[in-house]
């Protein structure tokens, strides 16, 4: 996802379904430095355990309510194929 | 992605696993009643367990062992009584506790019937179905959510068996992207397929789909373009909510968005108004016994006093392939033929260790986390979410998305009185192809009907690695 403005502190859910709490994002923004908190997923890692993720493996807030891509390719007609 | 343990943890439901006693913490439904107006007895399998359900002849139905303790004969075969049922064999009788009552054999005072009882779960019937509860006592009330017992509703009862684990369907529900390419631009294929449509159009909005005028009326129209924004999905108090913004929509002002499409947990989704029940019961860990609740307004000449054993059932087929492995189009052509191949061409129960999830699939992510949280509740010796035991807050069950607003729901999109989904008297997606009261409404205005459903010469799963 966009990491484009959260703040160190948040916590975020993978794709894999883990939550991790964000430390920094690279200057870029494609790269988050992570701590594991609750590791749900299949990760090969344990809670607590600090990661380095592309941003695209981040799917979203953690909270209740969990958004998506803020806009899809099919909308934007941004197709790679 | 999942561990192979993990989606061990989520899928298998048999007794003594996780999954399985989550699931028997819930009552599931397992037959229509009016399926017992011509048979008495169903074979019955529910959490890995085979059982049989009848109904005696004072009307009591009873869930008991599919083998009778004697000598292990299957109770299908077995005759109603005026109470319970009896053992075709030797004349074994047992009640819907399954306490043996009689064993004509045997010596006249003989204190061995008292001594045997077969494995037997309470059932209770609502709004035509018969619904199982196999859990620890006591037992959860009912649910009595809406569509089951509102006054004036008509309903009918649509079901089949599908080939694959039970939570590979429930995360289909959890996805709404799946409706714009498998229920939208797929479906569009598959109708050009049949030839209703000239060209199918494209995904991004920029060449629509074109009719093809020489093809004649046809059962179905080509649906909505739906064209996703974006997506998400919140949790609710009976579970999770399905939130869609939609292409021509103001984020704010969206329906879809703001109330979102209720998911009932742990198996239940709602449709659209959630007047729709479609419930998703393992039988095993690659069977699922698939449930069409429907519940409509009255249209002109249907009856909305129905008895419970006079609510129709009526049987949903499988989509497969043809003799030569192809898919066979006219089966395709309407929501539930599309979602029956797709879930089922994942696998038996579907290797999640080898499955790439992205940011459009956050609605799985949160039901595996919810169901991972709600088994590890049950667990601790807690009470997972979604049980009813107040009578008072069972009355009635009211479901927010529907509900909440009719008056602003009114003017966007379908709601429960208005009947706008059934075009031309048939519903365009879903199980409303093989629904009889819609085919008997299409006939009476004259509506086009669907074709003759092909025969399938071996099933999706068989021809589909996973």
């Amino acid at each position: 996802m966009n990491l484009e403005g959260i703040e160190a502190g948040t916590r975020l859910v993978t794709v894999s379904g883990d939550v991790v709490e964000l430390l920094s994002v690279s200057a870029d923004g494609t790269t988050a430095s992570v701590r594991f908190v609750d590791v749900l997923g299949g990760a090969d890692v344990a809670e607590g355990d600090e990661a380095s993720l592309p941003s695209e493996d981040i799917a979203t807030v953690d909270g209740n309510r969990f958004v998506g891509p803020g806009r899809t390719s099919s909308y934007t007609g941004d197709s790679r194929a | 992605m999942l561990t192979q343990e993990q989606n061990d943890r989520l899928t298998l439901v048999g007794p003594g696993t996780p999954m399985g006693e989550l699931m028997r913490r819930y009552w599931q439904p397992i037959a229509g009643v009016s399926e017992f107006n011509e048979n008495p007895t169903k074979a019955i399998r529910l959490l890995g367990e085979d059982l049989v359900l009848y109904k005696d002849e004072s009307g009591t139905f009873g869930l008991i062992d599919a083998s009778c303790a004697h000598r292990r004969v299957n109770m299908l075969w077995g005759i109603p009584e005026p109470k319970g049922l009896r053992c075709p064999y030797h004349g074994w009788l047992y009640d819907e506790t399954g306490q043996c009552l009689e064993m004509p054999a045997e010596p006249a005072n003989s204190t061995f019937p008292e001594r045997v009882q077969l494995k037997a779960y309470p059932v209770e019937t609502l709004g035509g179905l018969v619904f199982a509860y196999l859990g620890p006592q006591p037992a959860p009330l009912l649910p009595h959510y809406y569509p089951f017992v509102e006054e004036g509703r008509v309903r009918s009862i649509g079901w089949t068996v599908v080939t694959c684990n039970w939570l590979q369907i429930m995360e289909n529900s959890l996805d709404p992207i799946h409706a714009e390419y498998l229920h939208g631009y797929f479906s569009k294929y598959a109708l050009q397929r049949v030839g209703l449509l000239k060209h199918r159009g494209d995904i991004y909005g920029k060449r629509p789909p074109e009719e093809n005028e020489d093809f004649g009326p046809y059962w179905r129209k080509a649906g909505r373009t739906m064209r996703h924004i974006s997506a998400s999905t919140s949790r609710f108090e009976h579970g999770i909510l399905k939130h869609r913004w939609l292409e021509g929509e103001e984020q704010e002002e969206s329906i879809g968005w703001r109330y979102g499409h209720p998911i009932l947990f742990p198996n239940l989704e709602s449709g659209t108004g959630g007047h729709d029940f479609q419930i998703r019961v393992p039988m095993d860990d690659t069977h699922t016994y698939y449930v069409y609740y429907q519940s409509h307004w009255p249209r002109e000449g249907e009856n909305p006093n129905q008895r419970e054993d006079e609510i129709p059932v009526y049987h949903v087929p499988i989509a497969g392939v043809d003799e030569w492995g192809q898919p066979i189009w006219e089966q395709l052509d309407n929501n539930s033929g599309q979602d029956h191949f797709a879930w089922t061409s994942q696998g038996p129960r579907t290797r999640r260790y080898l499955e790439k999830l992205g940011q459009s699939d956050i609605g799985i992510i949160l039901f595996r986390r919810m169901l991972l949280e709600q088994m590890q509740i049950m667990e601790d010796g807690g009470e997972p979410m979604n049980v009813f035991r107040d009578p008072a807050k069972n009355d009635i069950i009211w479901i927010p998305f529907d509900r909440m607003d009719d008056e602003v729901i009114e003017g966007k999109t379908a709601i429960p009185k208005n009947p706008s989904r059934h075009v031309e008297g048939m519903s365009t997606g879903s199980s409303g192809k093989f629904n009889t009261l819609n085919l008997e409404y299409a006939k009476r205005i004259g509506a086009p009907l669907p074709p003759p459903f092909p025969k399938s010469a071996k099933t999706t799963v068989e021809v589909s690695p996973g």
